[in-house]
C-alpha cells in the first residue's frame, strides 16, 4: 500500500495510506492538482490541524476506510441523528473542545462521514434543550435586553408546546 | 476556544448541525445570543420562501408526509397561528391546514401575499365564501378530503380570477359540475378519487373550459379503488380530454369507450408527462373498470397511440389487464413514443420479450422501472448494453404479483460490473428487489456503479447496499 506525509500545523510527520488521505476531499484534490506522487517524500501539510486532532481523524478514517460512499444529501429524506454507529459513538465521547476541533478537521479536510457523525453528535447534544441550557452547556453570556427577548419570545411563540 | 468562538470561526458547520434538527428547536435557539439569533435569522428563516404553517388539531395523516414536518411551522391552536403570522407576513406564500374546522376565525389570517393554500381532511363552515373573496389573487388551491360540494366549485370560479391550480381530489360529492365555470387561467386540475363524479357532467365542463380557450396543461384523474364497477369513468369527457391540445400531463384510466372515439385523432400530441392505470387492483380476478369486450385495451391503445407522441419524455404504464391487452399493443404504443426519458411498467405480466426486447431502442432512457414484469437476463442485458444514457434501473416484484419472481441471475450484475468498468464515466445505480437468484459468489463493485440489492442471498464487496431479507 503505498504511504502518503502529511504535516500537522505543530510540524509533527504522519505516514498514511494514500487511500486513507484521500478520503479527505481536500487532500485528495491537493494530491490530484498537484500531481504529488506518494514516493516523493515530500509531506503535505495540513495547516489548520494539531497533531493529537489529525491523529485523531487519521485514526477515524482507517477505522471507515471500507466504508459504502455516504449517499448524497437529498433535501426530501429526513435527516436521522439516532443512526450513529456504536464505534464512532465511543470515538466521539471526548470533551467539548476536542470534539469541535474534530469537526473543524473534517469540515476543512472535507470528510463529509466525519464531519456527518460528529455534527450529528452536536445535534444530539443540543435537541430540546432551553437557550438558557445551551448558554450553560457552550458557556455563552446572553447578550439579549429583556426588550430584545421578548421580542424574540413573541415571534417565537407558534413553537411552544402548550 | 468555546463554542461561542467557534461560532465566529465556521457558521457552516452550526448551520450543518442545526440542519440535523426541528425548525422548532432551531427557532427556539434564536434566544441563545444575538449571534445564533442573527445566524438562524439570516441562514434558517430567510431563506425560506415558501414558509408552511400547519394547523395540526389531532392526527398527522398521510397527506402531511413526516420529512415536510421539520420544515414546517405548526401549531396546535390558531390562537398560536396570529403572532407568527404577523411576523411572517412578508415572507408567508403558501399555507397548509391539516384537520380543522375551518369558521370565521380564519378570516382573521393575513392573507395577502399567499399564493397556495391547502386544505386537506379539513370542514368549512358558512365562511367559505369570505375566505374565497379575501383571496382573490390566489393561483394555487388544493382542497382535499374536505367533503365540498359542486356549490363549492361555483364559489371557487366566481371569486378566484387568477386561480392557475386546483386539486380537488378526495371529494366524494363532486359530479363534475361547474369546472366549466372555472377562470380562463385554469391550468391544472386534479380531480383524482373522487367517487361520484359524473362522467356527462365533467364532459361538459370540459367542453366549457375548451370553448372558453382555457389552456389546460395538466390533467389528473384517478378513479378511486372502490367504485370499480359504476362505469364512471373516463368515457364521453375521455374523448373531450384528447381535444385539449395544450395537455402536457395527463394522468388517467384507460379504456374510453371505443364506439366513441371511433373515427377521431387525439389531439393531445403535446403530452409531455403521461401516466394510464388499466385495471383497478393489481389482483388479477378484479373487474375492469370499464366493462370491457375483448381486445378494447388494444383498440384503445392503438387509438390513443395513433399518432406519435414526439414529446413525450415520462410514460407511466400501470395495471393492464392480459384480458383486454395484448404484447403487441404495448409495442406498438412504446414504438410511438421514441424519446422517451422515463419509463415505468407496473404489473403488466403479459408482456414478452418482443414488446421488452423494443425498449432496448429507446435510447435516451434515463430512468427505467419494471415491477412485476416478466423479465429474463437478457432482455435486461440488452437494454443495459444499448441504452447508453440510462441512470437509473429498478426491478422490482410486488408480494401479489402473478409473475414468479427470482426470475433473473448474477449475468445481470456481471453485466453491470463490466460496463461501468469499460466506461469510467457512466454513472449506474441499479434496484433489484426479489428477484436476482441467489448466488455465494463475492462481487466487487465500481465506484460508478450503485447497487441495492434486497431479499436474495448475495455477496457483495464495495460501494453496494445490500438490504438483508431473507428470502420468502
Amino acid at each position: 500500500m503505498p504511504i502518503i506525509k502529511l504535516l500537522s500545523s505543530d510540524e509533527e510527520p504522519f505516514e498514511v495510506d494514500v487511500d486513507i488521505a484521500r478520503m479527505s476531499i481536500t487532500l485528495r484534490t491537493m494530491l490530484d492538482d498537484l500531481g504529488i506522487e506518494e514516493d516523493d517524500g515530500e509531506p503535505i501539510p495540513v495547516q489548520n490541524v494539531n497533531s493529537s486532532i489529525l491523529r485523531k481523524v487519521i485514526q477515524w478514517c482507517t477505522y471507515h476506510k471500507n466504508d459504502p460512499p455516504t449517499p448524497d444529501d437529498d433535501e426530501q429524506r429526513e435527516k436521522r441523528t439516532d443512526d450513529i454507529p456504536s464505534w464512532d459513538a465511543d470515538f466521539l465521547k471526548v470533551d467539548q473542545g476536542t470534539l469541535f476541533e474534530i469537526i473543524l478537521a473534517a469540515n476543512y479536510l472535507d470528510i463529509k462521514g466525519l464531519l456527518d457523525v460528529t455534527c450529528k453528535t452536536v445535534a444530539n447534544m443540543i435537541r430540546g434543550k432551553t437557550p438558557e441550557e445551551i448558554r450553560k452547556t457552550f458557556n455563552i453570556k446572553n447578550d439579549f435586553t429583556p426588550q430584545e427577548e421578548e421580542q424574540i419570545r413573541r415571534e417565537n411563540e407558534w413553537c411552544e408546546e402548550k | 476556544m468555546g463554542f461561542d468562538q467557534q461560532l465566529n470561526v465556521c457558521p457552516d458547520v452550526w448551520l450543518k448541525i442545526f440542519s440535523y434538527l426541528k425548525l422548532r428547536d432551531i427557532s427556539r435557539f434564536r434566544l441563545v445570543c444575538k449571534l445564533w439569533n442573527q445566524l438562524i435569522i439570516d441562514h434558517v428563516l430567510k431563506p425560506r420562501k415558501q414558509l408552511i404553517i400547519c394547523l395540526i388539531h389531532y392526527s398527522i395523516n398521510n397527506f402531511f408526509r413526516k420529512e415536510h414536518i421539520s420544515d414546517c411551522y405548526y401549531v396546535s391552536n390558531y390562537r398560536q397561528l396570529m403572532p407568527s403570522m404577523e411576523h411572517h407576513q412578508e415572507l408567508l406564500q403558501s399555507l397548509k391546514v391539516f384537520n380543522f374546522l375551518i369558521g370565521n376565525w380564519f378570516l382573521e389570517i393575513p392573507f395577502q401575499r399567499l399564493h397556495s393554500i391547502t386544505f386537506v381532511d379539513c370542514t368549512f363552515t358558512e365562511c367559505f365564501t369570505g375566505i374565497t373573496l379575501q383571496l382573490k389573487d390566489l393561483t394555487k388551491l388544493e382542497i382535499m378530503k374536505c367533503e365540498i360540494s359542486d356549490e363549492h366549485i361555483k364559489i371557487i370560479a366566481n371569486n378566484l380570477s387568477q386561480l392557475e391550480h386546483l386539486n380537488v381530489s378526495f371529494n366524494n360529492n363532486l359530479s363534475g359540475a361547474n369546472f366549466g365555470t372555472l377562470p380562463i387561467t385554469i391550468r391544472s386540475l386534479n380531480i383524482s378519487y373522487c367517487m361520484h363524479l359524473n362522467d356527462f357532467k365533467l364532459c361538459y365542463s370540459f367542453q366549457e373550459l375548451l370553448t372558453k380557450g382555457a389552456k389546460l396543461e395538466a390533467i389528473r384523474l384517478k378513479p378511486y379503488p372502490a367504485f370499480a364497477n359504476t362505469n364512471c369513468l373516463p368515457n364521453t369527457s375521455f374523448f373531450v380530454l384528447t381535444t385539449l391540445k395544450h395537455l402536457r400531463i395527463l394522468k388517467l384510466n384507460c379504456m374510453a369507450d371505443i364506439n366513441m372515439i371511433h373515427g377521431s385523432v387525439p389531439e393531445i400530441v403535446e403530452v409531455e408527462h403521461l401516466t394510464i392505470f388499466g385495471r383497478r387492483s393489481s389482483n388479477e380476478s378484479a373487474p375492469m373498470l370499464l366493462a370491457g369486450r375483448p381486445n378494447d385495451g388494444d383498440q384503445f391503445i392503438r387509438w390513443l397511440f395513433s399518432v406519435p407522441f414526439p414529446n413525450l419524455r415520462y410514460l407511466n404504464l400501470v395495471s393492464f389487464s392480459p384480458h383486454y391487452t395484448t404484447d403487441e399493443s404495448i409495442l406498438y404504443c412504446l414504438r410511438s413514443c421514441p424519446n422517451l426519458v422515463r419509463l415505468k411498467l407496473n404489473n403488466l405480466p403479459f408482456l414478452t420479450s418482443k414488446s421488452l426486447d423494443f425498449i432496448a431502442e429507446l435510447t435516451e432512457l434515463r430512468y427505467l422501472k419494471f415491477c412485476n414484469i416478466d423479465l429474463s437476463d437478457q432482455i435486461v442485458i440488452r437494454i443495459l448494453k444499448q441504452c447508453h444514457e440510462l441512470q437509473h434501473l429498478i426491478i422490482q416484484f410486488a408480494d401479489h404479483g402473478t409473475v414468479k419472481p427470482y426470475n433473473l441471475t448474477e449475468a445481470i450484475i456481471h453485466e453491470c460490473i463490466y460496463l461501468c468498468d469499460k466506461f469510467p464515466d457512466r454513472q449506474l445505480k441499479v434496484v433489484i428487489s426479489k428477484s436476482l437468484l441467489p448466488t455465494d459468489k463475492l462481487f466487487t463493485i465500481p465506484k460508478n456503479l450503485k447497487l441495492e440489492i434486497s431479499r436474495s442471498r448475495f455477496l457483495i464487496r464495495k460501494h453496494a447496499i445490500y438490504v438483508d431479507e431473507p428470502i420468502q
